[in-house]
């Protein structure tokens, strides 16, 4: 009797144990096919490095941002789903994520080059046309009795331009581009009042040479 | 024998119960992350751009070798341990460095404002050796001006500086010194001019 017990006990052991060892290596499988995001994030990631060094940041701010946002969010869910039971663990969404981020990181970069280059261009272009406004002045209205507000508003204007050139050497085209903003309105400012004063001058022109004669 | 199997069996269970608690670093990770926002706080990404994106990236590495160690059956964390020291290391020296670049750049700036005030100076005496013919008089009041404008670009310099605002203040010096120095060098040559007269 006691041996037909031993022999009981001992084959529902051995049975528990290959069941115990089969649910382990189906799980083994299960999780050994199921596919990590890390190289998914991983080249998400040094593309927003790529980018940024690109200044995607600044030029092509939206799309490099929408890009960090997704490889956030890929991260975050990576989190959350590591939290969960490791055999109903589902890495799809964050590879989608990876994936989307990498590809917004390369948009990102590539209309920041595009952009920096047409930024530069346009600023040069603006450095041009602004060299014309000052010249003018300084043919037309430098030698006029003019205000002081004009005077200072034309050497502020100057001030900028070469702070905006400066800022435009040194790669940094937003800055030269507010730069130059700036001293394009001093600039109109000076030369659209000394015209004024000018054209003032010679409206009542006949006026003086009237006095001029009466006295 | 049965005694045995329920033993290596319990040894299992209980080797599988202490792998599978094994702790994410999150003491780490948090001195890690608190590091790299005290370097960013501290004007790293300013003044030291490319170190400061070194270690964002670094960290951001580091926080996917958790998630990698994190996914696994039995945890383990030491490898994101590692990486965690090292981001905050990183973080000591990026600090130590922007700090440098700081005092650099200070320095810098505070040289050039002496500089241009000198040219300011050398400038206004040049200008009472400048010829004052009838154009040279214009001319002069164009040159006053810009050496107005440059002393007043040397305050805000000041200004800003007093503001901790190396970038904008040494951007501007910079400008102004350009200014200076064309101004003088305009003034030497019409000085020049009408001693070959």
């Amino acid at each position: 009797m006691v041996l037909k017990t031993n022999k009981k006990a001992k084959w529902f052991l051995i049975v528990l144990f290959s069941i115990v060892t089969i649910a382990i290596s189906i799980s083994i499988i299960i999780v050994s096919q199921k596919e990590l995001p890390t190289e998914d994030l991983r080249l998400a990631r040094e593309a927003l490095t790529i980018a940024k060094e690109a200044e995607a940041n600044i030029y092509s701010e939206k799309i490099y941002n929408e890009s960090v946002q997704l490889y956030d969010s890929a991260m975050e869910k990576w989190s959350l789903e590591n939290d969960r039971f490791i055999l109903v663990r589902d890495y799809s969404q964050i590879i989608s994520f990876a994936k989307r981020s990498k590809k917004k990181a390369e948009e990102a970069r590539e209309e920041s080059i595009k952009k920096s280059v047409n930024l530069s261009n346009d600023v040069k272009a603006a450095f041009v046309n602004l060299a014309k406004k000052i010249e003018l002045y300084n043919k037309l209205f430098k030698d006029l009795p003019l205000s002081k507000s004009v005077f200072d508003a034309h050497n502020i204007s100057k001030k900028y331009l070469s702070e905006s050139k400066i800022a435009h050497e040194n790669g940094k085209l937003k800055e030269a581009e507010i730069l130059f903003k700036k001293a394009e309105i001093y600039v109109n400012h000076a030369n659209v009042a000394a015209a004024k004063m000018l054209r003032d001058y010679f409206n009542d022109h006949s006026k003086w040479s009237c006095f001029a004669r009466w006295k | 024998m049965k005694s045995k199997l329920i033993i290596a069996i319990a040894a299992m269970g209980i080797a599988v119960l202490f792998s599978s608690c094994a702790k994410v670093p999150q003491a780490e990770i948090d001195a890690a992350t608190a590091a790299v926002q005290e370097v960013k706080d501290a004007g790293a990404d300013l003044y030291v751009p490319e170190a400061y994106a070194a270690l964002v990236d670094s960290m951001k590495s580091a926080n996917e070798k958790v998630e990698v160690a994190k996914a696994k059956w039995f945890p383990n964390y030491s490898k994101s341990k590692e990486l965690l020291a090292v981001v905050s290391q990183m973080a000591i020296d990026t600090k130590a460095k922007s700090e440098a670049r700081k005092v650099e750049l200070k320095a810098e700036v505070e040289a050039m404002i002496v500089e241009v005030k000198a040219l300011v100076e050398e400038n206004k005496a040049l200008v009472a050796k400048a010829p004052k013919g009838k154009e040279g008089r214009a001319a002069l009041e164009a040159i006053n001006s810009d050496i107005a404008v440059a002393e007043t670009t040397v305050t805000e310099v000041e200004a800003l500086l007093a503001n901790g605002d190396l970038i904008g203040s040494n951007d501007k010096i910079k400008a102004a010194k350009e200014k200076a120095t064309s101004i003088k060098a305009e003034l030497e040559e019409a000085i020049a001019k009408k001693g070959g007269k």
